[in-house]
């Protein structure tokens, strides 16, 4: 069908349309075969037009001059007609229509309700008479509630990936400015607790080191809370000894609920679950970390991706978990560079990175080294440990920033004291027999095995016979254990609870749990699951359980034991710090009442002369060493000292007959001759990095030896007095002589005064706040076994 | 307890869009319940057609009202940090306050701005720890007045009504890191 035109002169005409534009709101233009015809006022009365290429445009659009003709003779002429309409609408396509959409529709809402369902009252009427499966009611049933928790938990992994979870921190109210808030925190905190909770938050690198008992975890929580709603951190990692990590969930419900708690914990595909649950803070002990610190921080090269909460895929991350904030409980147990924990903290990346612990040092420059080595690394390099040895003041001036330690005594004299006892107990006859055979046979054994033997076997042998004092295994004799099963009736007239450590917890501890049975004992040793520590735990204290026996390593640290006002040490260990950890589970922050500590100990025994020692060497390294922690008297007792508790001989140092030679080795320092004492601090000073010079037999001076080295703080430069009074005491007239050298020569940078014996009193006056360092014959001793050097080595 | 709600409508970075959100607090300051909406993303011709109306119209008809509806927990006052959402009052039963900073600059160009027209009332902080605030209710609900001063005189006593916002301006924001249909 043609075309329709309507009104022109043409209407009657036929033509053949080869293309036509029709250009809207102009005149339409027709292509018609060889005849060209234009069409003036025609209109078309309907045309579909589709998109038109521009090359089509340019090509056709100039159209050449048409012929113009008479119409007669068109009418004359048959022309065929050609039906267009297909070429039309294959040409010409409709316009598409654009639609504004209106802003109507409403988006998509989420949330949460933050109310926890409300707590069943314990002793509320309904609850306590009804009756669970066990018999009980139901509040008190421990396999019930053990058996809800559960399900809690269950639960709560069900729900995990909520982000509404994750933000809530961030919807809290302010903890105020001195974290007075009595909304945010459960008590209020102690004034030190605020300066501590700052330190931290101030901090990006810090470890805090109170003493135990006055709530480091609690300033850690209070100090993750802060930054947590200020949106500072959002992930943080938690490492804690195994024992602790019960006693940390339950702190960081009670006083930071707002924030999504995971501990690390089952086989290995559980646990990487549990790693890739978003969460706020995960608890994680230091094995577990070992074991999966390819999950958490994978090696070289594949860096921590950004706030990887929630896997896309299910999958964790190739490239690990990048936390905000590191926290370390219980530090010191990265102290051995080398261990796989420690190698396996060391690979996880965190901008904040804080240590806590109450024993930091362990007495040890080394140790805090260590751990300083992760916490901030650079600040205290390996290669100087010499060095902060030797300058202890120069090394407490650097970690200064970083390192807060308040003691017990200073901030809070209101805490009840402990009563500390010793009791000293025969033992019974046939244990006394036993023991007597015992050390009879092992100091024969130990002197025919000659040269081969090692201070392991004098080790071995205390420790027989220290648990022979606690218990003959053969009689089943022990005097100690009868005094305990005394003083257990009156505390439980008391209505009261006792704590029970020994080191042995096999030997001693399992076999006590059997003979004190009627006072309901409950043992807390390595050998417990998780779980398990927990019954165990809660049963102390909320059952009628009088006494918790304790093993040592298990039960030494972090518990929070408030319940007991009464603990005993079976037995002790070397370093009396360990035991003040063990008392310090029930002598802490919410301690009311005085605390009894006693000590089991047998006259005439082992225990008596390891006490002797103890006593005599403690204070000493105190002293010297670092005044603000208990010394480490395990790492400062030397073989001769234990061989001494059996009066056998010290064996010749392996450097010693090394080096020695024909000279053969030399007993003690005692035997040196004052010539080579002083060869001996050449030595001791030269293996300290120090570049040595000694001065000639007749020097003016009174210096024996210069010592020189560069360090981190400029050239360092010592000139050494050697005193070699064997049993004598150095008086102040010499170490006035000596300060009045340094002061003569201002390249000195410090005095050194160095003794085989002890200073007096006045002497230790005098050099306080002076650039004068003592050196006694225990300091000495010290430095001489640190830096294994040999008496031989002193040798003209 | 009363509950109090704060509602906000929050610019997402890069002024690509909005958030609705809604945070319900006891009287302390303690999150009770937080909603909030998926974006709001207008197109640049949805933005010329809107016009000055887009804010509220999201604010209030696509993001507020919904929302308020959505709550579990009913807050005893409405607080609202922008004046257009004052709009949800006529949805909501629940008194519907606009609070500002007093002495906060208002931007006077902006039109439609009614806020010379709104009754305004400055209310103290009687501890001294924060600064005055002003707030300004619907002006078809003169009654919201009185008991919105009574309720915030008790507040601010010991919490500034004015922080819940930043909170949950911080809360979606770390939502929008987190999630990416909160982006």
């Amino acid at each position: 069908m043609a075309p329709q035109f309507r009104g022109g002169p043409a209407r009657r005409v036929r033509w053949r349309i080869a293309s036509a534009l029709f250009p809207f709101g102009g005149c339409p233009i027709a292509v018609i075969d060889r005849l060209e015809i234009a069409l003036v006022g025609g209109e078309i009365a309907q045309v579909r037009i589709g998109a038109l290429s521009p090359p089509d445009l340019s090509v056709d659009f100039c159209l050449p001059r048409p012929l113009l003709v008479q119409p007669e003779d068109l009418l004359a002429t048959e022309v065929p007609v050609v039906d267009m309409t297909g070429w039309l609408a294959a040409g010409l396509l409709t316009p598409p229509i654009h639609v504004v959409p209106l802003l109507s529709g409403e988006p998509r809402r989420e949330g949460k309700s933050y109310v926890r369902e409300e707590q069943a009252e314990l002793f509320e009427a309904g609850r306590m008479a009804e009756k669970c499966l066990h018999g009980l009611p139901k509040p008190c049933c421990s396999t019930c509630q053990r058996q809800a928790a559960r399900q809690k938990e269950a639960e709560s992994q069900a729900s995990r990936g909520n982000p509404f979870d994750l933000i809530l921190p961030l919807l809290q109210p302010p903890l105020g400015e001195t974290f007075d808030s009595v909304v945010a925190l459960p008590l209020p905190l102690y004034p030190f607790q605020v300066t501590g909770t700052k330190f931290l938050i101030e901090h990006e690198r810090a470890l805090l080191a109170d003493d135990m008992g006055l709530g480091k975890s609690i300033q850690a929580i209070v100090a993750l809370k802060f930054l947590f709603r200020l949106g500072r951190v959002s992930r943080v990692l938690l490492v804690a000894p195994k024992s602790l990590l019960t006693d940390w969930a339950e702190k960081l419900w009670n006083w930071a609920p707002e924030l999504r708690v995971i501990k690390i914990h089952g086989s290995p595909p559980e646990r990487s679950e549990w790693w890739r649950t978003p969460a706020h803070v995960f608890v994680a002990t230091y094995e577990t970390l070992r074991e999966d610190i390819d999950l958490v921080a994978p090696g070289e090269g594949a860096a921590a991706c950004p706030v990887p909460c929630v896997p896309s895929d299910g999958t964790l991350e190739p490239a690990g978990i990048q936390f905000d904030c590191v926290l370390l409980d219980e530090a010191q147990k990265i102290k051995n560079p080398d261990a796989q924990v420690s190698q396996a903290v060391r690979r996880v990346d965190a901008r904040l990175r804080w240590g806590l612990s109450g024993t930091p040092l362990e007495n040890r420059v080394d140790d805090l080294i260590a751990i300083f080595g992760y916490l901030k690394p650079g600040l205290l390099p390996r290669s100087h440990t010499a060095y902060y040895a030797a300058v202890p003041e120069q090394f407490k001036a650097t970690i200064k920033p970083y390192f807060l330690r308040r003691r017990k005594s200073d901030v809070l004299p209101e805490l009840p004291p402990k009563i500390r006892e010793t009791k000293w107990l025969e033992l019974l006859p046939r244990q006394r027999e036993a023991y007597d055979r015992a050390e009879r046979e092992g100091v024969i054994r130990l002197t025919a095995q000659g040269d081969a033997v090692t201070v392991q076997h004098v080790l071995a042998l205390i420790t027989a016979l220290k648990q022979i004092c606690n218990l003959d295994p053969v009689s089943g004799e022990s005097r100690k254990l009868e005094c305990l099963c005394e003083d257990l009736e009156i505390i439980t007239e008391l209505n009261d609870k006792a704590l029970v450590f020994s080191q042995y917890p096999i030997k001693t501890l399992k076999p006590l749990v059997e003979r004190l049975g009627r006072f309901g004992c409950r043992l807390y040793d390595g050998s417990l699951s998780e779980s398990q520590r927990s019954a165990v735990l809660e049963e102390f204290r909320n059952q009628d359980v009088r006494a918790l026996l304790m093993s040592l390593k298990a039960g030494g640290l972090g518990l929070t034991l408030t319940e007991a006002h009464y603990v005993y040490h079976f037995d002790l260990w070397w370093n009396p710090a360990s035991s003040a950890q063990a008392e310090d589970r029930t002598h802490r922050i919410g301690q009311p009442e005085q605390v009894f500590v006693t000590e089991l100990l047998t006259t005439d025994t082992i225990e008596q002369r390891i006490h002797d020692l103890v006593e005599r060497k403690r204070g000493l390294f105190r002293e010297f060493v670092d005044d603000l922690s208990d010394p480490d008297l395990e790492a400062r007792l030397t073989e001769e000292d234990l061989f001494g508790l059996f009066n056998l001989q010290r064996r010749p140092h392996p450097v010693a007959s090394a080096t020695g030679g024909p000279r053969g080795p030399i007993p003690s320092i005692r035997d040196l001759s004052p010539r080579q004492f002083e060869n001996l601090l050449s030595v001791l000073y030269g293996r300290m990095g120090y570049h040595v010079r000694t001065t000639p037999a007749s020097r003016g001076s009174g210096v024996d030896v210069y010592a020189k080295r560069s360090g981190d703080a400029g050239p360092e430069e010592l000139a050494i007095q050697c005193k070699h009074y064997p049993d004598g005491v150095v008086g102040v007239e010499h170490a006035r002589a000596l300060y009045g050298v340094i002061q003569a020569q201002p390249g000195i940078t410090r005095g050194v005064l160095v003794t085989s014996g002890a200073f007096s009193r006045e002497c230790q006056q005098f050099c306080a706040g002076k650039r004068i360092w003592l050196v006694d014959i225990h300091a000495l001793t010290a430095l001489l076994d640190k830096h294994k050097v040999a008496l031989s080595e002193a040798a003209d | 307890m009363s509950p109090l709600g704060y509602l906000a409508l929050h610019e997402m970075a890069g002024r690509e869009g909005y958030l609705g959100a809604i945070l319900v607090t006891d009287e302390q300051g303690v999150p009770l319940e937080f909603r909030c909406t998926h974006p709001v993303k207008p197109t640049a011709i949805q933005r010329r057609l809107y016009g000055d109306t887009l804010e509220p119209h999201v604010g209030v008809i696509l993001c507020g009202v919904p929302l308020a509806k959505s709550l579990q927990h009913k807050p005893s006052l409405l607080l609202v940090p922008q004046e257009f959402l004052l709009g949800v009052r006529n949805e909501v039963p629940w008194p519907t306050a606009y609070l500002r900073r007093a002495g906060k600059a208002i931007d006077i160009s902006v039109p439609g701005d009614a806020t010379g027209t709104l009754q305004r009332q400055r209310i103290d902080c009687v501890t001294g720890r924060f600064q005055p605030i002003v707030l300004s209710t619907h002006p078809e609900h003169p009654e919201d007045n009185p008991l919105a001063a009574k309720i915030l005189g008790e507040v601010f006593k010991t919490l500034d009504p004015l922080e819940p916002f930043e909170r949950i301006s911080k809360a979606l924001d770390a939502l929008g890191q987190q999630e990416p249909r909160f982006r």
